[in-house]
């Protein structure tokens, strides 16, 4: 009680709040055990913890009820989640869309007259925007597409020109999906910018969110800044010699995939932050030559700019954004593999304990559950303090 | 009977904090509902420590979920979303806090007052009086102090924690702590005396 008396006072709130090394800790206890006026320092610091967590009334059942619903009915009216803080995001998207979309509409050849007649008689869903969360899809002069909805799903199937996307959000249960007849791109961009040519992907570039292309049997995600595009040598070949000039120059300007690519006669080229590509490591260096199959396409295919990229997340956060793709996706193997990599390589990272966790989660969810008990023990055996012990003890059948 | 532990009302377990969060900035309602569900307790118990003032802890609770629909996005992918929901409640204190500042002697009346755990028949007298002398004493700390002293010793976060979410330094911290407990000393031998 007194504040004289000892000059090992001050490490007495140190050791409480556990600032001391292992030795010194250990050293203050044996202190602590024969000075009055430290073990009293002590005491009054654990009767002023003892006041703090003194229990305090805690919501009925009925009030929690009623402050849950209250909650659910002031979020249902507000008008954006997350608009506040990607407003000036948002702006920067639509100014830079808008000003590819104007390089495109005066860098192209394009002929005003021929291109309207093709769209009054190609595209079967002109695009209107019905309401905040809706997409508005702004389609090239010389696209075609045909939009189908039904059951939350939103589906654009394009077969030739480009589309730009712009949404807000997209509502529960809700997917919007644009699809090529070799590919399919699950959308989760805000804006973004879909190319085809006679039903095949051309190419995607994101300027806002992420986009999931599915294509050749792989997933890529780009992300915001990213692009990502398909040189297609057998697209070229099948390809009825209709302009000789523009094929020598294709041929001998795109590099050709080399050998190893067998698998696959498309390689896929992608540029961006972020973005990881099994397949084609060495695409990035071909992205300066690759602009010339555009003098093949149709003169009106405008030319896109991609935005500057924007923050460029850590490895770490690639990794785990990786990983929690794959969960999204459904695809639970690959994720339980991918959060076990992200422990094993990031053990210090303060996602391993949520990682640790979502391993189990996705474990379980592929149906593995014996491994998902084993990892939910695991996790509950190396972590004391983990924020899912309840929910994996659950998991372990604890 | 009020001791019923709370409902669980969905599915829960096999949803991260983080994927919650991500749902919600994705403008997804239903797993805010579960967010609350899982914190709505913890935040309540810490603002009723940390504002003194309980009569609006439950707008209070309410409007930091609120914000944090709008913030979702900016939550980093760690392992619980608690600390990220109590750097809401704090901003969200230090904002109302400004906005009733000429309200400041209104409140000062009702720090003054013991605001919750009356001493119970039960209890012994002396004992009563003391816990009635450290809540006053807790209510009348300025709310910087107090929202340290309840973070560290009622939600145990360590100081570098702290001062993560309160974007203060750690030095910061810990003098905002040893001045809480050293007022509360303070009254502690005032008390015996």
């Amino acid at each position: 009680m007194t504040s004289t008396g000892c000059p090992w006072m001050n490490l007495v709130e140190a050791l409480r709040d556990g600032r001391l090394g292992p030795q010194e800790a250990a050293s203050m206890e044996r202190h602590l055990k024969g000075c009055a006026v430290c073990t009293s320092l002590a005491r009054d610091l654990h009767r002023i913890g003892d006041a703090v967590r003194a229990p305090r009334e805690r919501a009925t059942p009925l009030s929690h009820q009623r402050a849950r619903v209250g909650l659910l009915e002031r979020a249902t009216a507000l008008p954006t989640p997350g608009a506040s803080f990607e407003k000036a995001r948002l702006l920067l998207a639509a100014a830079t869309l808008t000003i590819a979309v104007a390089l495109g509409f005066f860098g192209g050849k394009w002929s005003a007259a021929t291109s309207r007649i093709e769209v009054a008689q190609h595209m079967s869903a002109p695009p209107r925007l019905r309401g905040a969360s809706e997409p508005q899809l702004r389609p090239s002069d010389d696209a075609r597409f045909t939009r189908n909805r039904s059951a939350g799903l939103d589906e654009v199937i394009l077969e030739d020109g480009a589309l730009d996307v712009a949404r807000n959000q997209l509502g529960a249960g809700e997917r919007f999906v644009v699809r090529t007849k070799d590919a399919q791109i699950e959308v989760r961009a805000t804006a973004f910018r879909v190319e085809a040519k006679e039903g095949r992907i051309r190419s995607v570039a994101v300027e806002q969110g992420t986009a999931e292309v599915q294509y050749a049997g792989f997933t890529a995600v780009i992300p915001a800044g990213g692009s990502w595009r398909a040189t297609d040598e057998a697209f070229e070949k099948e390809k009825p010699v209709e302009k000789a000039a523009p094929d020598t120059t294709s041929s001998a300007v795109v590099p050709s995939a080399p050998a190893k690519e067998k698998t696959s006669s498309r390689a896929a080229v992608v540029r961006g932050n972020g973005w990881t590509n099994e397949r084609s490591p060495e695409a990035v260096s071909e992205s300066a030559s690759e602009e010339s199959p555009e003098a093949a396409t149709p003169p009106s295919a405008p030319t896109f700019v991609p935005p500057p990229p924007a923050r460029v997340p850590s490895a770490a956060s690639r990794a785990f954004a990786d990983a929690m793709d794959s969960l999204r996706r459904g695809d639970y193997a690959d994720g339980a593999e991918k959060f076990e990599r992200f422990v094993s390589t990031y053990p210090a990272d303060a996602r391993a304990d949520e990682a640790d966790y979502l391993r189990a989660v996705a474990l379980q969810r592929a149906g593995r559950t014996a491994e998902a008990v084993a990892v939910a023990k695991q996790y509950l055996a190396t972590r004391p303090k983990g924020a899912h012990r309840a929910d994996a003890q659950r998991m372990a059948g604890n | 009977m009020t001791t019923l532990a709370p409902k669980r009302l969905s599915n829960a377990p096999a949803l991260s904090d983080a994927e919650l969060l991500v749902a919600i900035a994705q403008g997804e309602l239903g797993p805010l509902g579960i967010l609350f569900d899982r914190y709505h307790e913890p935040v309540r118990q810490f603002l009723l420590r940390a504002a003194p003032n309980a009569s609006d802890v439950d707008d209070l609770v309410q409007e930091t979920f609120l914000t944090a629909t709008r913030a979702a996005a900016s939550f980093d992918g760690r392992a619980s979303a608690l600390p990220f929901l109590m750097g809401i409640a704090v901003q969200l204190l230090r904002r109302r806090k400004r906005t009733f500042a000429r309200l400041r002697a209104l409140y000062d009346t009702f720090c003054a007052a013991p605001t919750a755990s009356r001493p119970s028949p039960e209890e012994h007298v002396n004992q009563a009086e003391e816990e009635a002398l450290l809540q006053a004493a807790i209510a009348r700390l300025s709310d910087e102090k107090r929202i340290v002293l309840v973070m560290v010793e009622y939600n145990g976060m360590s100081g570098p924690e702290v001062a993560r979410i309160l974007g203060t330094p750690v030095g910061t911290v810990w003098r905002r702590l040893h001045e809480a407990r050293a007022e509360l000393r303070r009254t502690l031998e005032r008390g015996m005396r």
